[in-house]
């Protein structure tokens, strides 16, 4: 799978899955996972999508087979995110391309969208809050005093399989796929998932949504990380937003669990900006 | 992309596509390209297949990324073919698969299932015929004495953009499609394309239907290399044979409707493992 540079020298990992017509040019969706997760994540939505669009799922630098041997502390921020994805569209040769976000990526997505117009052609966020809510913080610190402690204290591996039987999720879902989830979040590397963990209450996407040119759809279960005022504050600020309410279970990942509905909302949203039907005989 | 070794050492070349869930022990798919094609033509039907069932596209030796460095004459045979999809199960550690195949692939599929029923869980054949008829060995020839040499003269390409039209696309298809296709069939070896035109014409897949255990889904367009009479015979020799015409007059029914087709062949092998194959 291809790597690319970022500006800062960072090794940086994306798969390509491109079932594309080889004689047309098919645009690109990049498509970006959330704290402690990876392009892995995207498996199951990668297949509906990829027949009508180059699909690139980004690891963060850090996440993922992207490096994580830089100064974490340094290298961890928001530009930095964002520099790496207009790299990796560089790498591509793609002027612009649609991006969709889950959790920490669709936080990425609102302020890359903001800050670079002419780059994004639409934003797709699901289940991403505007900033860190305050009950969520707190749930990630556990029985600690910050979430940072947490996972000093457990490890990574530890504070996913704590975090994870989140209340009602744990009862009517698959447990193997529950089991999955977990490992593969255990898997990022503590020192990375701290800093991480000091980087993301920090950030706030409200001051840039208002800078959004792009078309931008919303996917978000009923019950989840967002809570009701940042849906408003996006119906708002945004000047072109749709709201999807998904009907999973109240948990983190909508996605994950409603892969076809998530996909088909997503293809349906770009493709008709992009004036092409995404269906064929 | 992965490779595995055959019995008499060639390198064979597969590709696999898996999407499904990592945790759940998908079943295995193998689509088998035709003459002079190669893994990379199953791309547009791929996606449609892959979250359910771990797609394997292999490249006929002498195919696409297969080795062609062997003894073409006497490497290249029915039974090396057979043994080589053997090959390629035995590396993905798999007791049986699907398998589905288009044009020549689907006729190595009759005898794949009919030798060894307890490794093919379904076969689907796309357009195959039980022999290449003298009308076809004909038309293959194009203006020349015989297939071999219209191909000893033209060269793969010439002999692929001149074999391509009428019967097999649309006057009115996109002609990215047609370039895309015709150069990628032009890419064969034109030494393997000749050991497959020495081989072809021998082979008959007839005797092998009565001894296919698995059921049998044949999917053909309206007018096909397997002429009326094959699809009868079909009908008539396997024990469980279900036949669906696409409602379409040309050849490359999978190239020109890739939806269409997955759907019937997602349909048919997931209903037979007793898999819903549609999500939430």
């Amino acid at each position: 799978m291809p790597y690319t540079i970022a500006a800062d020298g960072v090794r940086l990992h994306y798969e390509l899955h491109d079932y594309t017509d080889p004689w047309k040019k098919a645009p690109v969706l990049i498509l970006l996972h959330g704290i402690a997760r990876s392009s892995r994540f995207w498996y199951n939505m990668a297949p509906y999508l990829s027949r009508f669009y180059k699909v690139v799922c980004v690891d963060l630098r850090g996440s993922g087979q992207s490096s994580s041997d830089f100064d974490l502390k340094a290298g961890i921020t928001i530009q930095n995110y964002i520099s790496d994805i207009l790299r990796i569209a560089d790498a591509l040769g793609v002027d612009n391309f649609h991006y969709a976000g889950e959790s920490l990526g669709g936080i990425i997505g609102f302020v890359l969208a903001a800050e670079h117009p002419k780059r994004v052609r639409t934003l797709t966020t699901f289940g991403a809050p505007l900033a860190l809510p305050e009950w969520l913080r707190k749930a990630f610190a556990l029985t600690y005093p910050t979430w940072v402690d947490a996972l000093r204290d457990l490890g990574s591996m530890g504070w996913s399989k704590t975090i994870s039987p989140t209340p009602a999720a744990s009862q009517n879902i698959d447990t193997d796929l529950f089991e999955w989830h977990t490992d593969e979040m255990g898997k990022t590397k503590t020192e990375v998932f701290i800093a991480m963990a000091e980087l993301v209450p920090t950030l706030n996407a409200a001051p840039f949504l208002k800078h959004i040119q792009c078309p931008v759809l919303g996917v978000y279960p009923p019950v989840g990380p967002t809570p009701p005022d940042h849906l408003e504050i996006m119906k708002q600020e945004i000047p072109n937003f749709q709201l999807v309410m998904i009907n999973t279970p109240p948990v983190l990942w909508a996605q994950v669990f409603a892969p076809a509905t998530s996909a088909s909302h997503l293809l349906h949203f770009i493709s008709t900006h992009d004036g092409v039907v995404a269906r064929e005989f | 992309m992965p490779y595995a070794v055959a019995q008499d050492g060639v390198k064979l070349h597969y590709e696999l596509h898996d999407y499904t869930d990592p945790w759940k022990k998908a079943p295995v798919l193998i689509l088998q390209h035709g003459l002079a094609r190669s893994a990379r033509f199953w791309y547009n039907m791929v996606p449609y297949l892959a979250r359910f069932y771990k797609v394997i596209c292999p490249d006929l030796r002498g195919c696409g990324a297969s080795s062609s460095d062997f003894d073409l004459k006497a490497g290249l045979t029915i039974s090396n073919y057979i043994s080589d999809f053997m090959s390629i199960a035995d590396a993905l550690e798999v007791d049986d698969l699907h398998f589905a195949g288009e044009s020549i692939g689907g006729t190595l599929g009759f005898v794949f299932a009919a030798e060894h029923p307890g490794r093919v869980r379904t076969l689907t054949t796309f357009g195959s015929p039980l022999v290449v008829a003298d009308w076809l060995q004909k038309s293959l020839a194009l203006t020349y004495p015989t297939w071999i040499e219209a191909l000893q003269k033209m060269g793969s390409e010439a002999w692929s953009k001149a074999i391509a039209p009428a019967p097999a696309f649309p006057h009115n298809i996109d002609p990215g499609l047609f370039e895309w296709y015709t150069d990628e069939m032009g890419k064969s070896k034109v030494e393997v394309l000749i050991a497959m035109a020495e081989l072809v014409p021998g082979v008959d897949a007839e005797p092998f239907l009565g001894r296919i255990q698995c059921p049998v889904l044949g999917v053909y367009p309206n007018e096909s290399p397997a002429a009326p009479d094959q699809l009868e015979t079909m009908k008539r020799e396997i024990p469980n044979f279900q036949l669906l015409r696409m409602g379409t007059r040309f050849q490359v029914a999978q190239a020109l409707a890739p939806a269409t087709c997955a759907s019937h062949l997602l349909h048919f092998v997931s209903t037979h493992d007793g898999t819903a194959c549609r999500e939430l």
